[in-house]
């Protein structure tokens, strides 16, 4: 039939021209922030639950819950206990021209650094995340209707003020915009909440840590940035233990290296070299856990400058004692070998 | 991290690529998967069969836009599902509805035999839609390519229902002609095809 076969030889169709119709549609492509690396598998959840934050926005606000636990938590994600006594209230605060930003709690790990800020727009603006589209619906930031961002904001009289957010911290070329990824909540038009989630780099300072909030009018306007240094606290941590491994070509396709293993109120953060041995053998392998851990964030491997994979895991949830256990699994998760590292 | 930095990540063979292309491609995959499968499920799989599509073709591809490239990857992994659970024409989420549409501009009333190969034919479309004008270009497209119901293509694109359907009508009816033209395609008989 010729009306199928439109069908299949249509997919081949220009890709600029795809482009602009999904943009009309509105099917948006999310615009990630900033940043040097991978996505934590954390980002990915929190990006998946934002819409539960948006319904609760409304109960948050009357009772000023725009905190790091509230805005971590999910019913699938949850900040541990322990890590209560990390979560530092802040007051710094930074002001631009129509926006005004105070961050509110700050909370440190070995690994991790989550970070809140409260965004305040003046009356000319509807604040939303920047990620969103003049053509998303008003759904997308929390509110009922039908219109787009743009026309709720055209109907008010106001403009869309996109706002994004991040982390820096000096770095031996200037200051470095930490990997992690940002979960944003409109509260009303003019105020949005955004929880920082930033990967923090081994051996790091955590002095001269700057919160980066960019303003931008869309367009070709330029963002204005609002750079607020804030004071972050170290964890107590236990000192870094080095694990080594009993075979290291135990998983075909990679050589392992020792791994380095810090435990904190956050849960356990480690990270080990993997050498490519095999590349087809290297390339089966899809996914890795921990027969300790029943949970953990940001796995995957990333390649350094040096050539050489470094695996690193933080928040991991269980107990680590003498022995650390890595499986990794190929791509139909079937089990292909199994890393044991020995406390040294 | 913009499309490059995930491209390199495919060819480093670092498999956090696949988080991330799903954290910024992840809902505009199933948009396109569900409009084409109508189940969620499936649709999720689709998805899932569509980063592992990009984790087999890269390397050796390395796309410029990754938003296209997905999008291929998912509506034609989308389409083959339908094609090969023969549901293209039975309850394939929009999909039936617009190849009765297709269908009946272009089947209906004669027996047409496609006289090219579909790389032929994929060619003759897109020159065939660079000649339209952009409404009609985009809507086409919506319908067809994106397989957006009617009734959302009309109330994205500032226009009525029936405004679309008259759109989609004359544009099948013009990709017809065209087609015939050309001699994509040979008119056999007056006999009703499938």
């Amino acid at each position: 039939m010729l009306s199928e076969e439109i069908l299949f030889a249509m997919n081949d169709t220009d890709d600029a021209a795809l482009e602009a119709v999904s943009r009309r549609l509105g099917y948006r492509v999310k615009k990630a922030p900033a940043r040097a690396g991978r996505l934590s598998r954390r980002a990915v959840l929190l990006a998946a639950v934002i819409a539960a934050f948006l319904a609760f926005s409304a109960v948050a606000y009357a009772a000023n819950l725009w905190g790091i636990r509230e805005m971590f938590d999910t019913p699938n994600v949850v900040l541990p206990e322990a890590a209560d006594g990390l979560i530092t209230a802040q007051s710094e605060s930074g002001q631009g021209a129509g926006v005004s930003c105070q961050v509110t709690e700050s909370l440190c790990d070995v690994s991790t650094i989550l970070l809140t800020v409260t965004v305040t727009g003046d009356e000319a603006h509807i604040l939303v995340p920047q990620d969103a589209l003049p053509e998303d619906l008003l759904v997308s930031i929390g509110r009922d209707g039908e219109e787009t961002l743009e026309e709720y904001a055209a109907r008010q009289g106001k403009e869309l003020l996109y706002i994004g957010a991040g982390l820096t911290l000096p770095g031996p070329d200037g200051p470095q915009n930490l990997m992690g990824g940002v979960t944003s909540t409109c509260v009303s038009g003019s105020e949005m909440a955004l929880l920082i989630e930033a990967e923090r780099p081994a051996g790091v300072s955590l002095e001269g840590a700057v919160c980066l909030i960019t303003c931008h009018k869309g367009g070709d306007a330029a963002a204005e940035r609002l750079e607020v240094p804030v004071t972050l606290t170290e964890p107590a941590a236990e000192g870094e233990m080095l694990f080594a491994p009993e075979d290291p070509d135990a998983v075909p396709g990679i050589r392992v290296g020792d791994a380095s293993v810090t435990i904190s109120p956050l849960g356990v953060s480690a990270s080990w070299p993997e050498t490519m041995t095999d590349e087809e053998d290297y390339y089966k392998i899809m996914k890795i856990d921990f027969a300790e851990l029943t949970d953990f964030q940001g796995s995957g491997s990333v390649l350094g400058d040096d050539g050489i994979y470094r695996n690193q895991i933080s928040m991991g949830q269980g107990q680590v004692t003498d022995t650390l256990t890595v499986r990794y699994y190929d791509w139909d998760k079937k089990l292909i070998g199994e890393i044991v590292f020995r406390k040294k | 991290m913009d499309d490059k930095e995930i491209v390199n990540l495919y060819w480093q063979r670092d498999e956090a690529a696949i988080p991330a292309t799903a954290a910024r491609y992840g809902s505009y995959c199933r948009i396109i998967a569900f409009n084409f499968l109508g189940n969620a499920e499936d649709a999720e799989e689709c998805v899932n069969d569509t980063w592992l599509g990009a984790w087999n073709s890269m390397p050796t591809n390395r796309p410029a836009r990754l938003a296209p490239y997905l999008a291929k990857l998912t509506r034609w992994l989308s389409l083959g599902r339908l094609r090969d659970s023969r549901r293209l024409k039975r309850g394939g989420g929009e999909v039936s509805l617009a190849l009765e549409e297709l269908s009946e501009a272009l089947d209906s009333g004669i027996d047409v035999q496609l006289q090219v190969e579909r790389r032929e034919l994929a060619a003759a479309i897109r020159q065939f839609l660079a000649g339209l004008d952009e409404d009609r270009r985009q809507v086409f497209l919506a319908r067809y390519w994106f397989m957006a119901p009617v009734k959302e293509i009309a109330r994205r694109f500032g226009f009525s229902e029936s405004k679309v359907k008259s759109m989609l009508s004359r544009t099948c009816r013009a990709l017809r002609e065209k087609l015939e033209e050309e001699n994509y395609v040979e008119r056999r008989n007056s006999v009703c095809h499938e």
